[in-house]
């Protein structure tokens, strides 16, 4: 990892400290590879699991359309990541807005004509509510999140959720179930399921089970087997 | 006027959309799925290559970019479909054949292909589109359909996603540059490691003039017109009674002389309504172990001579780790790791060529003492363990206590 990178993931991890920072800032790429100093270790496994959660977001986000300018989604980092993500998907859809965010945060990025420009906010509906005003549409996403993400910091007494809630359960195809592209989606997954493929239970003990929640699809979870709620 | 209102207004103003709003058309959900279902046993990896362009839909940045996983654990991050399940090709193991059991012909149009992807890709379901086919009426027909679906994407939507898009038996010159031109990988499907083993497995396909003929053109295209994740394929493997040998001596040629990428092999698996029914299933573990011994040629640099000894005298794998058996055969004495080179330590099982990277810019601060700090550094050290000699101190093994 370039020691750019490293201060950049370090900096967004949530127990990151000014300690820490200054200590990063004197390793070389190859001391950070090659030293076996417990600091230089926390200092490679937290920018490491910052890498792996801006990866797994930015896998594992549906974004959903609201009009043709904004494209929104659901992510609760737990590290310091939004803009990191947002930016990610500004650039790839240049012009349009997109917005992310849970019941508490939100972050809104656009890239346009090479700049990128960005904001951080309230709660995601309240984002969305504000630039459905301004653009004149109408916001259909986000209000539940924005309730449940009210009521999980009521529960935790406003405190930093735990790693259970870090990925929204239903980051994904709820969303989408019954439109067009859901549809699609479910018919396409389910096409390339192979649920008895021998082997598939060795190559799926090493997929953590934090990223098959985080996917969170029913679509996925289902993988062909009926659960009770299919017969209530 | 706030930020997020001066956003928007940019966003309302901006000219450029390359995706357009959702289709929100009726889809034949039945065309997608079976479609879908005649790629289940294709095999891609390596999403990140991307052509580099200024403007327009940029790709991921990260490789490796899983979407989602199926329950058997594959991780899905393209879409990945036949253009048409036609087929005029009698492959034994394949349920598209012309002479599997009857089945409802689909076909997709460039039109609605390209929408779907976009639609996916919108939603950030996929990264990219890999796309294969059946030969249709023709080969070259079916060929330029597909390259105008991904036209489409690339010159209308300027979509930068990736494009993974496989190269029909039989294809003109001419189709497999313009493939080129619009994909980031191309492949020829192999099947199998010779002409008698793909005779076998699919009579109507020439070896040589549908298949090798078409990974020369790639080949020899590729010095003109970049293709940034270059060229693979793929084989079927314990259909045709073919050894793990002879499938090693065809990774070489591919490796060597057609300049592929990668080779990715897919274990048998008997269909129903197929001509191969009744033939018995490979079992998953051989395909896992041929990843092992290409990944030991094409990423650590054996030789092919050091691999050999991983074969038993039939020319077959064993269910167990080639590298331990290479390293059984090639080691004799236990490996000091503050002496050893790189590839020397790369031999040892448990140490990779990261862990052997950093073990040498470890040493570069002191000596390495303890099997600890090798842990640390990434090693797996109860495999390696036997193998080395830590602190003047070899583990030790049955193989020692008998001598």
């Amino acid at each position: 990892m370039r020691t750019g990178d490293l201060i950049r993931y370090l900096a967004a991890h949530r127990d990151s400290n000014d300690r820490l920072m200054a200590r990063a800032r004197t390793l070389s790429p190859e001391e950070v590879e090659g030293s076996t100093d417990p600091e230089v270790l926390r200092i490679r496994r937290m920018a490491l699991a910052v890498w792996g959660e801006v990866c797994r977001m930015r896998g594992f986000v549906r974004l959903q359309a609201l009009g043709d300018r904004v494209l929104w989604g659901r992510i609760s980092p737990h590290h310091d990541v939004g803009f990191e993500i947002c930016d990610f998907f500004a650039r790839r859809f240049p012009g349009k807005m997109i917005v992310l965010g849970d019941g508490r945060r939100s972050w809104t990025s656009l890239y346009s004509d090479g700049a990128l420009l960005h904001q951080e906010g309230g709660g995601l509906a309240a984002t969305l509510a504000e630039i459905s005003g301004i653009m004149d549409l109408s916001a259909e996403g986000g209000e539940e999140e924005e309730e449940e993400g009210r009521q999980v910091s009521e529960e935790k007494g406003g405190e930093e959720r735990d790693e259970k809630e870090v990925d929204p359960p239903h980051m994904g195809a709820e969303e989408g179930a019954g439109t067009a592209a859901g549809d699609l989606w479910t018919a396409y997954y389910q096409s390339q399921d192979v649920p008895r493929k021998a082997g598939g239970r060795r190559y799926g003990g090493r997929i953590s089970k934090r990223s098959i929640r985080s996917a969170g699809l029913d679509t996925e979870k289902g993988s062909g087997s009926a659960k009770l709620q299919d017969f209530i | 006027m706030t930020a997020l209102e001066k956003m928007a207004r940019l966003a309302a103003g901006s000219s450029f959309d390359s995706v357009g709003p959702a289709s929100g058309r009726a889809l034949d959900l039945a065309k997608v799925e079976v479609l879908g279902r005649g790629t289940k046993y294709d095999l891609c990896t390596s999403s990140a290559a991307r052509r580099e362009r200024e403007e327009g839909l940029a790709s991921a940045l990260r490789r490796g970019l899983c979407h989602s996983f199926t329950g058997s654990g594959r991780c899905v991050s393209l879409f990945k479909t036949l253009y048409t399940n036609a087929c005029p090709h009698d492959c034994g193991y394949c349920p598209n054949a012309s002479t599997s059991a009857k089945k409802r012909i689909f076909s997709y149009s460039p039109e609605e292909l390209a929408r779907i992807t976009l639609d996916l890709y919108q939603e950030n379901r996929i990264e990219g589109l890999f796309l294969s086919s059946g030969i249709g009426r023709d080969e070259n027909e079916t060929m330029e359909e597909m390259i105008e679906a991904v036209r489409l994407l690339r010159t209308a939507h300027h979509f930068r996603g990736y494009v993974h898009l496989k190269i029909l038996p039989g294809s003109s010159k001419e189709h497999v540059r313009q493939a080129m031109e619009l994909a980031d990988r191309v492949s020829v499907n192999l099947e199998g490691p010779s002409a008698a083993r793909v005779a076998e497995l699919c009579p109507s396909k020439e070896y040589e003039n549908d298949i090798l003929a078409r990974q020369r053109y790639i080949r020899d295209l590729s010095r003109e017109v970049s293709l940034p994740a270059g060229q693979t394929t793929q084989m079927v493997v314990g259909a045709a009674g073919e050894t793990d040998r002879e499938i090693f001596d065809r990774i070489l040629f591919e490796y060597d002389i057609l300049n592929l990428k990668r080779v990715y092999f897919s274990a048998f698996t008997p269909l129903a309504g197929t001509a191969f029914a009744d033939r018995v299933k490979a079992p998953a573990w051989r395909e896992h172990r041929l990843y092992q011994i290409d990944w030991l040629r094409r990423v650590y640099k054996l030789e092919e001579g050091e691999i050999a000894a991983a074969f038993d005298d039939e020319g077959f794998l064993r269910n167990s780790d080639p590298k331990v058996a290479i390293a059984r055969s090639s080691l004799d004495e236990p490996i000091d790791p503050n002496g050893a080179s790189f590839a020397e330590l790369i031999r040892v099982p448990g140490i990779g060529p990261k862990s052997a990277r950093r073990i040498l810019l470890c040493r570069k601060n002191g000596r390495i003492e303890r099997m600890g700090d090798l842990a640390k550094l990434g090693v797996a050290a109860r495999r390696a363990g036997p193998f080395l000699q830590v602190g003047g101190k070899a583990a030790a093994t049955l193989d020692r206590w008998g001598a």
